[in-house]
C-alpha cells in the first residue's frame, strides 16, 4: 500500500514551543485516517505543515508524493482542505463560491456539485456571511469535493455543529470516496463521528504521534478487563507495560489491556490474577481514547502498525 | 492568463461599490480641475472651490491609502488562514491579477483621466506624452510603496498600525538627525553651496524612481512567493538601502547650462563698484545654537558691465576676503563655511533703458522701484568689523554672475479669446475688465511641466503696449487660482512673474493681471478708451541661462555703518 501522507521527523517550533516535535506519520492512499488527540497536541499545525500554510523548523513531507514545500496548483487540484480556521470569502454566496472555484479545476464536476448542493441540503443563495458555521462548512467542504479530489484534509470540520449538519456532511464525504479512491485526513475531538468515519487512527499528543493503525487493529486490541477478587479487597495491579489501571471499585479491579489477543491475552491475565473472576469486554474508540488520555505514561504502542 | 482574468474579474465584483466611488472621484477631480479656475472667476466661490480641491486631494489619497490593503488582503499573501493558499492559485497568477485590477485603478485611471484633460484642453500630444509618463511613474511608485505595506499585513488595522509606526519612526529619524547636525552645526551663518547654474537631467529622477519600484516589487515578490517576512522585508530594505546609497551618489546637477559666447568673454560681464565703501548690517540668529556670536552682512553697490541687451543677470558671492595693511585677512570661508549669501541683486540701473528697447516703446510704465540692490559682498562678526571699521583694506571677490534671458515670445490682440500656445504653456484671454484707469486681464493658463523637461520653466511678464504712441504698461500685480494649489507669483527684478514648479504635471489656472498706470513710477500712461483700442498684450519671458565667475577687487575697501533706518533712530 502506497502512502498518500508520509512525514520524516517533522518538527515545528513557534518561539521555544515545539508543537510538532519529530513526527513520522504515514496515511494509506485510500484511507479515511483521523488524527485525534487533546487540545494543544500539534494537529493542526500537523494539517498545516502538510498543507504548506506553515513551514517547517526540521524534517520534511510529502503529499501525493510531493514535498510539501513543492506544492503547487497542479498538486492543489488534487487536494481539498477545510479548516474551521479557514477565511472564507464571506461576501460570496455559495453558489459565487463554487463558480469561483470551477476554472481552477479541470476535474471539476457541476452534477456532483449538484448533487451534493441537495445531499447536503445547501441553500446558495445567502451570502456566506450571513450562513450559520454549519452551512459555511457545509460550502466549504463542497466546493473541496466538486472536482473529485484523491486526498481531503479536513480539519476540526465537526467542531460546534449540530448533529444533523454533521451526518450530512460525513454522508456527502462518504458519498464522495465511495465513487474513487479518496484519502481523507481528519483531525478532530468528535470521537463518535470519526468511529463511523475513519478506518485508520492516529493518536497525538505533544506534537508526537503516540500510535497510528487501523481501527479494527485498535478495537481488537483494547479490551477493557474487570477483576473481581474473592476477598474483601481488590486485586492489586501488577507492573504491566500493556496494562492501564482504571481504578478500582469495591472488590473490582478495572484495567485496559492495550495489547490483547484472543490466543494468549486470557491466560495470561488469569495467570497474573488466579483465583479471580475475570471478566474482558471490548472498547468502544471513546473509551479508548479516554483511556489513553488519562494515563498519557502508557499510551505509545505498537506504533510500528503504521 | 485566463486565471488573472478570472480572479481580477472577482476583485473587480467584489469592490464593486468601491470602484465606483474611486472612478467618481477621478471623474469629479477632472472636472474640477477644468472647471475650478473658471468657478474661481466669482469670488464668492473662491474658498468654498479652494476647500473642495483640497477635500477632493484629501480623498484621492485617502481612495488610494485604502483600496490597496483592501484588494491585496482580500487574498493576503501571509498567514496560514487565507482561502486562496490551498487551492491550485499560483502566487504569481494571484499577484498578477492584484496588479492588474490595482494598476488599471489606481495607475492606468489616473493616466487615463489626465490625459484626456490634456488633449480637452489641446496640450500637443507631444507635450501630453511626458505628463502622461511622469504621472504613471508617480502613481506607480506610490502603489508599490502601499502594496509593500499591504502584502506584509494580514488587515487593515494591521495596515494601519504598521503605516503609523513607519510614519512615527520617519517623524522620529528626522527629528534626531536634525537634532544631531544642531548640535555640531558651527557657529555663524548659513550659507547654500554655490556653483555654476545647472540642471539635472531626467535620467536621475526616473532611475530612483525605478529603482524604487524594484526594490518594492522584489520585497511584494518575495512575500508573495514565500510568504515570510523574514525573507521579504530584509531584501526590500537592502534594495530600498541600495537605491538611496545610489541617490546619495548620483550626480544630480550634472549638465551646467549654456553661456553665450558672448558672454564667455573674460571683458563682459565684470563688476565695477560703485563707491569703494562697504555698508555692514547685523545679522542675527536667535534660532541657531551656540554662543551667539554677532555676525556683520556687508554689502556693496556694483555695476555690471558690457552685458548685452535681452538679457538681465543677477550675482552671488562664492568667497571673498579683506586684507589689510597689517596683514590681518577676513574671509568669508574662514568663518567655516564655504558657501555664498543666496540673495540675489541686479548691479544694473539700466533696466528701464532695456526694457524700453525690448518692447520698441519711447515710454514704459512699470512698478519696480528703480535702482540696483546692494551686492553681497562678505560675512564678519562683529568684533572683526569693530576692529577693522573705516580702516583701508584690499578686497577681493569672487562671484557667480548668472544671466537670464529675455525675450518677447507674443504679442496678441487685447481682446477675449485671443490665444499664445508655445509648446506646454497655452494662455487664453477671457475677460477684459475696465476699473477706472485700469485694466484687468482675466486669462486661463494651461502648463505642462515634467521632470523630463530639458531646461526650467520660463517666467513670464506681461505689458500693454501701443505701438502708435510707443508705449507700454508693466503688469502691477498677478493673482492665480489653481484647483492643485497656487502657482507661484514670483516678484522678480524686472516686474512681476509668473512661473511652474518643475515636474507638476499639467495644471490649468486662471488668473488676473491688472495693468495700473496709477501706480505709475515711470511716466504717465493714459489707458483711455484710445489708448485701449490700439493696444495689445506682450508676453515676455525671461529664462535661465549659464553662469560665468568674475572677481571683484576694490584696492581701498572700508568697512562703514548702514544709515540707521527711521524705526532704528526710534
Amino acid at each position: 500500500m502506497t502512502n498518500a501522507i508520509e512525514t520524516f521527523d517533522l518538527t515545528r517550533r513557534f518561539g521555544r514551543t515545539e508543537a510538532v516535535k519529530d513526527l513520522q506519520l504515514r496515511v494509506p492512499a485510500g484511507s479515511m485516517f483521523a488524527i485525534l488527540g487533546p487540545n494543544g497536541a500539534g494537529k493542526t499545525t500537523t494539517l498545516k505543515l502538510l498543507m504548506n500554510l506553515v513551514r517547517a523548523s526540521r524534517g520534511r513531507a510529502t503529499v501525493l508524493g510531493v514535498d510539501t514545500q513543492r506544492l503547487g496548483p497542479k498538486e492543489f487540484q488534487r487536494i481539498g482542505y477545510v479548516s474551521e480556521n479557514q477565511r472564507l470569502p464571506e461576501w460570496m454566496t455559495p453558489g459565487q463560491l463554487f463558480d469561483f472555484c470551477r476554472p481552477f479545476y479541470p476535474t471539476w464536476d457541476d452534477g456532483l456539485r449538484q448533487k451534493l448542493e441537495s445531499d447536503l441540503s445547501l441553500s446558495t443563495r445567502a451570502r456566506l456571511r450571513t450562513l450559520s458555521r454549519g452551512t459555511r462548512m457545509k460550502a466549504a467542504l463542497l466546493s473541496s469535493l466538486a472536482y473529485r479530489p484523491d486526498l481531503v484534509v479536513l480539519d476540526e470540520p465537526f467542531t460546534g455543529l449540530d448533529p444533523v449538519i454533521r451526518d450530512e456532511l460525513i454522508r456527502g464525504l462518504l458519498g464522495v470516496s465511495g465513487d474513487r479512491p479518496l484519502t481523507v485526513l481528519i483531525s478532530s475531538h468528535d470521537i463518535d463521528e470519526v468511529e463511523r468515519l475513519a478506518d485508520w487512527i492516529g493518536f497525538m499528543r505533544g506534537g508526537r504521534i503516540e500510535f497510528a493503525e487501523p481501527v479494527s487493529v485498535l478495537l481488537s486490541r483494547f479490551r477493557l478487563v474487570e477483576v473481581v477478587s474473592p476477598g474483601d479487597t481488590p486485586a492489586s495491579m501488577p507492573r504491566d507495560p500493556d496494562w492501564l489501571s482504571q481504578g478500582t471499585a469495591g472488590r473490582t479491579l478495572r484495567f485496559v489491556d492495550t495489547s490483547h489477543n484472543e490466543s494468549d491475552s486470557p491466560s495470561r491475565i488469569a495467570a497474573a490474577f488466579p483465583s479471580c473472576q475475570i471478566r474482558t469486554t471490548a472498547m468502544t474508540l471513546r473509551d479508548i481514547f479516554i483511556a489513553i488520555a488519562r494515563d498519557p505514561s502508557r499510551a505509545s504502542v505498537d506504533a510500528e502498525a503504521v | 492568463m485566463k486565471d488573472v482574468a478570472h480572479l481580477a474579474r472577482t476583485d473587480l465584483r467584489r469592490f464593486r461599490l468601491l470602484w465606483s466611488i474611486w472612478v467618481l472621484i477621478q471623474v469629479a477631480d477632472a472636472f474640477f480641475r477644468a472647471t475650478s479656475p473658471a468657478l474661481s472667476a466669482d469670488l464668492r466661490f473662491g474658498s468654498a472651490i479652494n476647500m473642495l480641491g483640497d477635500v477632493l486631494f484629501g480623498v484621492r489619497w485617502l481612495g488610494m491609502i485604502v483600496i490597496v490593503p483592501l484588494v491585496l488582503q482580500e487574498h493576503p499573501p501571509i498567514g496560514s488562514t487565507a482561502f486562496w493558499l490551498t487551492r491550485p492559485i499560483s502566487w504569481h497568477v494571484m499577484l498578477g491579477a492584484k496588479l492588474l485590477v490595482l494598476g488599471t485603478m489606481l495607475v492606468a485611471l489616473p493616466a487615463v483621466s489626465e490625459l484626456l484633460l490634456m488633449l480637452a484642453s489641446r496640450v500637443p500630444i507631444v507635450e501630453a506624452l511626458p505628463v502622461l509618463l511622469q504621472t504613471i511613474l508617480f502613481q506607480a511608485l506610490w502603489l508599490f510603496a502601499i502594496m509593500t505595506l499591504a502584502s506584509t499585513t494580514s488587515n487593515l488595522a494591521g495596515f494601519a498600525l504598521a503605516g503609523g509606526g513607519l510614519l512615527l519612526s520617519f517623524a522620529l529619524l528626522i527629528n534626531v538627525t536634525v537634532a544631531v547636525a544642531f548640535r555640531h552645526l558651527a557657529n555663524g551663518p548659513m550659507m547654500s553651496a554655490v556653483g555654476a547654474r545647472s540642471t539635472g537631467s531626467a535620467a536621475g529622477p526616473v532611475t530612483s524612481i525605478v529603482l524604487l519600484c524594484v526594490a518594492a516589487v522584489l520585497l511584494i515578490i518575495l512575500q508573495y512567493r514565500t510568504r515570510l517576512k523574514r525573507y521579504s522585508l530584509p531584501t526590500g530594505l537592502t534594495a530600498l538601502a541600495l537605491t538611496v546609497l545610489f541617490m546619495v551618489f548620483w550626480p544630480w546637477e550634472s549638465r551646467p547650462l549654456a553661456v553665450p559666447a558672448w558672454a564667455a568673454q573674460e571683458s563682459a560681464l565684470q563688476l565695477v563698484p560703485d563707491s569703494p565703501i562697504g555698508l555692514f548690517q547685523r545679522f542675527d540668529l536667535p534660532a541657531l545654537p551656540g554662543p551667539g556670536t554677532i555676525w556683520r552682512f556687508g554689502s556693496i553697490r556694483a555695476r555690471l558691465s558690457a552685458i548685452e541687451s535681452g538679457w538681465s543677470a543677477t550675482a552671488r558671492l562664492a568667497d571673498s576676503s579683506i586684507e589689510f595693511s597689517d596683514g590681518t585677512r577676513l574671509t568669508t570661508a574662514g568663518n567655516g563655511h564655504s558657501g555664498a549669501v543666496s540673495t540675489e541683486s541686479i548691479p544694473s540701473s539700466t533696466r528701464d533703458a532695456r526694457l524700453q528697447d525690448l518692447l520698441g516703446v519711447d515710454r514704459i510704465s512699470n512698478h519696480v522701484i528703480d535702482g540696483s540692490d546692494p551686492v553681497p559682498a562678505i560675512m564678519v562678526t562683529e568684533d572683526q568689523f569693530r576692529a577693522h571699521l573705516g580702516r583701508p583694506g584690499t578686497y577681493r571677490g569672487r562671484f557667480i554672475i548668472d544671466l537670464d534671458e529675455i525675450q518677447i515670445v507674443s504679442t496678441i490682440p487685447l481682446e477675449p479669446g485671443a490665444t499664445f500656445q508655445k509648446r506646454g504653456l497655452r494662455i487664453v484671454l477671457d475677460q477684459i475688465l475696465t476699473q477706472g484707469p485700469s485694466i484687468t486681464v482675466r486669462l486661463h493658463r494651461f502648463i505642462t511641466t515634467t521632470m523630463f523637461d530639458s531646461e526650467p520653466f520660463a517666467q513670464l511678464y506681461f505689458y500693454l503696449r501701443n505701438r502708435s504712441q510707443a508705449e507700454a504698461v508693466e503688469a502691477s500685480t498677478q493673482s492665480a487660482y489653481t484647483g492643485q494649489g497656487p502657482i507661484p507669483i514670483t516678484s522678480a527684478p524686472v516686474g512681476v512673474a509668473f512661473s511652474a514648479q518643475p515636474g507638476n504635471g499639467f495644471n490649468i489656472t486662471a488668473a488676473y493681471v491688472r495693468f495700473d498706470p496709477d501706480r505709475d513710477l515711470g511716466g504717465l500712461v493714459d489707458l483711455s478708451g484710445t489708448w485701449r483700442s490700439g493696444a495689445e498684450l506682450v508676453i515676455a519671458s525671461r529664462t535661465q541661462r549659464g553662469s560665468v565667475t568674475r572677481t571683484l577687487v576694490i584696492p581701498d575697501f572700508r568697512m562703514a555703518e548702514p544709515a540707521k533706518t527711521a524705526e532704528e533712530r526710534k
